[in-house]
């Protein structure tokens, strides 16, 4: 059983330009045996400027459910997701208590 | 070179292969000559190893890397207030990446080589090594019409480590307004009366729509007391082109009216990209966050 369903925020469409240039978003509701879950979505380069400014700030960094990809994209985060699906590691996030 | 610089003042490349090309070769260990210092037999369109081999092991993440280091020139140029070094960087950014997209880098093959007729029992003098290098610079900064040429004094001697290596450091560019206190090294380090600080920024709208600074949930965060946290904002660009040509209406943001609780921060791929964040971490609350961007005018 690898059926999900993804929630988009309304007017993504709108905002993708500006989400894919700030290089994060977490707006995106899974939804995966009747449970859901709000990845953390990152790309490269912001999650090393992120980390380094959490280091510097508050001396860790943390971000629950936290996925890479190489740019934040709808197309990009929709083939991780189904990568994850077929792979079964939705299951495994899904199992993690992150809400 | 696509890939890395040579500086021909140096005789060196500014970048340290991430390739070894031939493994059996001492040459190839040393990270920083060209073509295995043989440029009479071997050309090296790519940068990255002599034209026509290819190394077993090239690294998924080369284009990461040589980026990383051109964001990581923009960060140390915003800190020294050097408003032409960021230029540069930034150029050679950009050049790097449209370097990446037309080139295949596990098919590297020449673009367009620079030859000369030599004797090839005699050896190639220090001087005449050196006048050889320039010339094929030149030629090939004209062909390729892309910089090639830097100053090596471009990096700091704080950057290597022992062995030479330049060592990796991540990118933090921010800079203050006019009046705005300093919250770390990298703004303690600036001054604000300097280029930076008159830099102009542009925020969209979408055709037929007033402009808005009102963040939304996928601008901020807040940390575990409810605070907005300094690393995340509403995003503007320092070019109107990067807004228009994502179909939005450029405003040019009044710097003057961007109150002191705020600053801008380079984030992202795009380096053009910066967003408004607050000041000083613990400041600010959402509603204050927003209320604090509202005072922000455009020129109309």
């Amino acid at each position: 059983m690898n059926q999900y369903e993804l929630r988009w925020p309304e007017h993504f469409e709108d905002d993708a330009w500006e989400i894919e240039s700030k290089g994060w978003f977490n707006g995106l509701e899974i939804n995966f045996e009747g449970r859901s879950l709000r990845p953390m979505f990152y790309d490269p380069i912001r999650l090393r400027q992120d980390i380094a400014e959490e280091l510097s700030n508050s001396g860790f960094f943390r971000e629950r459910a936290l996925i890479v990809v190489k740019c934040i994209t709808r197309q990009a985060i929709e083939q991780v997701v189904e990568e994850l699906a077929v792979r079964g590691d939705l299951s495994y996030l899904f199992r993690q208590d992150f809400r | 070179m696509n890939g890395r610089i040579y500086d021909p003042l140096l005789g060196r490349m500014l970048l340290p292969d991430v390739l070894i090309p031939r493994p059996g070769s001492l040459q190839g260990y040393n990270r920083y000559t060209y073509v295995l210092n043989n440029p009479l037999s071997l050309t090296d369109p790519s940068g990255w190893q002599p034209a026509g081999e290819v190394s077993e092991s090239i690294p998924p993440d080369l284009e990461f890397k040589i980026t990383e280091h051109y964001r990581q020139e923009m960060g140390d140029a915003l800190i020294r207030n050097d408003t032409e070094g960021y230029d540069r960087a930034k150029e050679r950014l950009r050049s790097a990446e449209q370097s990446f997209r037309g080139l295949d880098i596990n098919n590297p093959e020449p673009v367009e080589e620079y030859s000369e007729i030599r004797d090839a029992d005699k050896p190639m003098t220090a001087q005449e090594h050196a006048d050889f290098e320039s010339r094929a610079a030149a030629f090939k900064a004209q062909t390729l019409k892309q910089p090639v040429k830097t100053k090596a004094e471009e990096i700091k001697p704080s950057q290597k480590d022992s062995s030479g290596a330049i060592q990796e450091k991540l990118p933090i560019v921010e800079f203050k307004l006019p009046g705005s206190p300093s919250t770390s090294q990298e703004v303690k380090d600036t001054d604000p009366d300097s280029g930076f600080a008159q830099r102009i920024f542009y925020r969209g709208a979408k055709p037929g729509e007033e402009i808005s600074f009102s963040p939304g949930a996928k601008d901020f965060k807040t940390d575990a007391n409810s605070f907005v946290k300094t690393s995340h904002g509403v995003s503007v660009f320092d070019n109107p082109e990067s807004v228009s040509s994502k179909g939005r209406d450029p405003f040019e943001i009044v710097n003057e009216s961007v109150p002191d609780t705020l600053k801008f921060i380079q984030r992202g791929q795009d380096p053009s990209h910066f967003e408004i964040v607050p000041a000083r971490e613990a400041t600010l609350k959402p509603e204050e966050f927003a209320a604090e961007l509202e005072k922000i005018k455009v020129k109309l």
